[in-house]
C-alpha cells in the first residue's frame, strides 16, 4: 500500500504525520499575532482618542465651529471659551515653514551625498546624518534655548521665544531625516538611468537635473512628508523656544504655541473628564488626523513610484 | 586597407590595484560590425567603456593608461572633452533603461542637451531616429506616453534610438540582447546587420552565434589579453589560436 503511493499523496501524508509539532503551523501563530497586536493597538488609539476628542463637542457643549475658527483660548475662566485656531496654525506653521526650509536643504545634501561625492558621502556624511536624526528632541529644544533664543533676541528683535525660534529648531531637527530618507530615493534610482545619461553627453549636473531628480521625485516628496510628520508631532524642542503665549502671532517674532505645546503644558492639571481635559483630546484627535492624512500622502506617493 | 575608426596601443584599464586590460594593441574598422567575445569577467565590458570614457564618469579609481585614436586624437588625453566625444560615441547597455520619460524626451534627450531647442527640429530628429530604430510604426501615436510601458525588446530599440540621436560615428553595444526574449533579440541584430554601413557598431556580448550571425569581424578577448580577431567567418571556422579553438568549442568559459 505505502509503496504504490504517488508523491504528491506522500507529501501531504508525512505534513499532516507532523502537524502536532509543526514549525510550520508554530511560526504562522507568532507572526499572525503579532500583526493583530499590531492592528488591535492602532484601532484601540484611534478609537479611545476619537471618543475623548468628540466628548468636547457632545458632552461639554463646546461649539465645533467656534472651536475651529476662534482664537479665544480661556478654557479656566469663569466664562470659559475654547477657540483653538491659535494652535492650529501655530502648529501648520511650524510644520509647513520647516518643510519649505528643509526641503531645499535636505534634497540638496542628499544630491552631495550621492552624486557629487559619493564615496566621501558614504563613508563620513551618511554615518553622521544617522548619527543626527537620533538625537533626541530634548537636546534640539535645550540647544536652542541657550543659543537661538538669545540670538534672535540680540540679533533680530524681540524676546527671541518666537514663532521663528520654533520653525528654526524644528527645521535643524527635521533636516537630518529628510536627507537620509532622500539620499535613500536617489541611491535607489538604478545604475543605468546615470550611465546612460553621461554616455549621452550630459554633464554630470544635465544627469541630476534631467533624469535623476525627476525620477526621484516620488521618493523625495516621501521624505519630506516623513520630516513633516515628525515636525506636527514635534512638542517638547518647540515647547521650549517657541514662548507657549495664548495669542494668533503677528509676526514671525512674536510667541505662539501648537496643539502638541499646549496639550503638554496643560494635561498636568486638568481634571480628566472636566471641558477643559476633553479639548485636549480634541487637539490630540485633529494632530493624529493630520499625521493619517501625511501618511496616506506618502502611501499614495509610494504607490505611484514605478522605475 | 580599411580605416581605423579605434586603433589602441598598450591600452591597459585598471581599477586601483586590480589591473583588467593588460595592454591591448587592436585597430577597429570603420563602418563594420565588430563582435567582442570572450567569457564573463574578461574585461569586455571595461574596454567598452573606456572607448567613450564613461569607465572614468562611473569610477573613481579607474587607470587608463597606453593610447586610444579616435578621429586623429588620443582620447586619453586630458585635453579630450568626455561630453564631445560622448556626442560622436552612442552606446547601448545590457538593461534596457529609458529614462522614465516619454517616449518623445527619451530619444530627443541626447540633441536636447548638445543645444537643440527648436521643436520642429527635435520632432524631425525623434520621427528620423525612430524610423531608422524600427520603432516609429510602434509608437508613433503615442509618443507622448511613458517609455517604461513598452515592451523590453521596444524598450532597447528606443534605447537604441536615443543613441542614435546625437548622430554618432560609432554605436558602442554592451550584450544588448542579454536581458531580452529570442523573438526581440532577433529583431535587435536585424537592426545591427541594418545599421552597419551607416555606423561603426562594437558589439560585446557573451553569445558566440550572435557574433557569429551579425559581425563582420570577431575579437576574442581572455583574462584581459586580446587572444585573437579575424573576419568573423574565419574566426569562427579556422581559428588560430587554441585558447580561441577551446572556447568557440566550449571547452571553456
Amino acid at each position: 500500500m505505502e509503496t504504490n503511493l504517488r508523491a504528491s499523496e506522500r507529501l501531504v501524508r508525512k505534513s499532516r504525520k507532523l502537524s502536532l509539532k509543526n514549525p510550520e503551523r508554530n511560526g504562522k501563530i507568532v507572526v499572525y499575532t503579532a500583526a493583530f497586536l499590531t492592528v488591535v493597538a492602532t484601532l484601540a488609539v484611534t478609537v479611545f482618542l476619537a471618543q475623548r476628542g468628540l466628548q468636547s463637542f457632545y458632552m461639554s457643549d463646546i461649539n465645533p465651529l467656534e472651536f475651529f475658527t476662534s482664537t479665544n483660548w480661556n478654557p479656566s475662566g469663569d466664562n470659559p471659551t475654547y477657540g483653538a485656531l491659535i494652535f492650529i496654525f501655530g502648529s501648520l506653521a511650524v510644520t509647513l515653514a520647516s518643510a519649505v526650509i528643509v526641503a531645499p536643504l535636505g534634497i540638496g545634501a542628499a544630491i552631495f551625498m550621492t552624486e557629487i561625492a559619493p564615496s566621501w558621502g558614504k563613508k563620513v556624511l551618511q554615518p553622521v546624518i544617522e548619527i543626527l536624526v537620533g538625537i533626541p528632541s530634548v537636546i534640539y529644544g535645550y540647544i536652542g534655548l541657550t543659543v537661538l533664543v538669545p540670538f534672535i533676541r540680540e540679533q533680530v528683535g524681540g524676546s527671541g521665544y518666537s514663532l521663528m525660534a520654533g520653525i528654526v529648531v524644528v527645521s535643524v531637527m527635521i533636516l537630518p531625516t529628510v536627507t537620509t530618507l532622500s539620499a535613500d530615493a536617489l541611491n535607489r534610482l538604478p545604475n543605468g538611468l546615470r550611465s546612460s545619461s553621461y554616455a549621452l553627453g550630459a554633464t554630470r549636473w544635465q544627469t541630476i537635473r534631467r533624469v535623476l531628480l525627476p525620477a526621484a521625485i516620488p521618493g523625495l516628496l516621501t521624505a519630506v512628508i516623513l520630516g513633516m510628520a515628525r515636525a506636527i508631532g514635534e512638542a517638547l524642542a518647540i515647547q521650549m523656544v517657541i514662548g507657549n503665549t495664548e495669542l494668533l502671532p503677528g509676526s514671525l517674532l512674536d510667541p505662539t504655541a501648537t496643539m502638541t505645546t499646549i496639550i503638554t503644558l496643560n494635561m498636568g492639571h486638568t481634571t480628566f473628564g472636566s471641558a477643559e481635559n476633553n479639548v485636549l483630546w480634541t487637539l490630540g484627535l485633529i494632530l493624529l488626523a493630520i499625521s493619517y492624512l501625511l501618511v496616506m500622502a506618502v502611501r499614495f506617493l509610494g504607490a505611484r513610484r514605478k522605475i | 586597407m580599411t580605416e581605423a575608426i579605434f586603433k589602441t596601443e598598450n591600452l591597459k584599464i585598471a581599477y586601483g590595484k586590480n589591473q583588467v586590460i593588460h595592454g591591448i594593441d587592436w585597430d577597429i574598422i570603420e563602418g563594420e560590425v565588430t563582435a567582442l567575445i570572450g567569457p564573463s569577467g574578461c574585461g569586455k565590458s571595461t574596454f567598452l567603456k573606456t572607448l567613450n570614457l564613461l569607465v572614468r564618469s562611473m569610477s573613481d579609481d579607474v587607470k587608463l593608461s597606453g593610447s586610444i585614436t579616435f578621429s586623429g586624437k588620443n582620447i586619453l588625453n586630458d585635453k579630450i572633452d568626455a561630453i564631445d566625444l560622448r556626442k560622436q560615441i552612442g552606446m547601448v547597455f545590457q538593461q534596457p533603461n529609458p529614462f522614465p520619460k516619454s517616449i518623445f524626451e527619451n530619444v530627443a534627450y541626447g540633441p536636447r542637451i548638445h543645444g537643440v531647442k527648436k521643436k520642429r527640429e527635435l520632432q524631425e530628429i525623434v520621427e528620423q531616429t525612430l524610423i531608422e530604430a524600427y520603432l516609429w510604426d510602434e509608437v508613433k501615436d503615442r509618443l507622448e506616453d511613458s517609455a517604461l510601458g513598452l515592451s523590453g525588446g521596444q524598450q532597447q530599440r528606443l534605447c537604441i534610438a536615443r543613441a542614435l540621436a546625437t548622430k554618432p560615428d560609432v554605436l558602442l553595444m554592451d550584450e544588448p540582447t542579454s536581458a531580452l526574449d529570442p523573438i526581440s533579440t532577433l529583431g535587435i541584430e536585424e537592426l545591427i546587420r541594418k545599421l552597419e554601413g551607416q555606423y561603426s557598431v562594437i558589439l560585446v556580448t557573451h553569445q558566440m552565434e550572435q557574433a557569429a550571425r551579425v559581425s563582420d569581424t570577431t575579437a576574442f578577448l581572455y583574462m584581459g589579453e586580446l587572444i585573437e580577431t579575424n573576419k568573423t567567418s574565419q574566426l569562427f571556422s579556422n581559428p588560430t589560436e587554441k585558447q580561441t579553438e577551446d572556447y568557440i568549442t566550449g571547452k571553456f568559459g
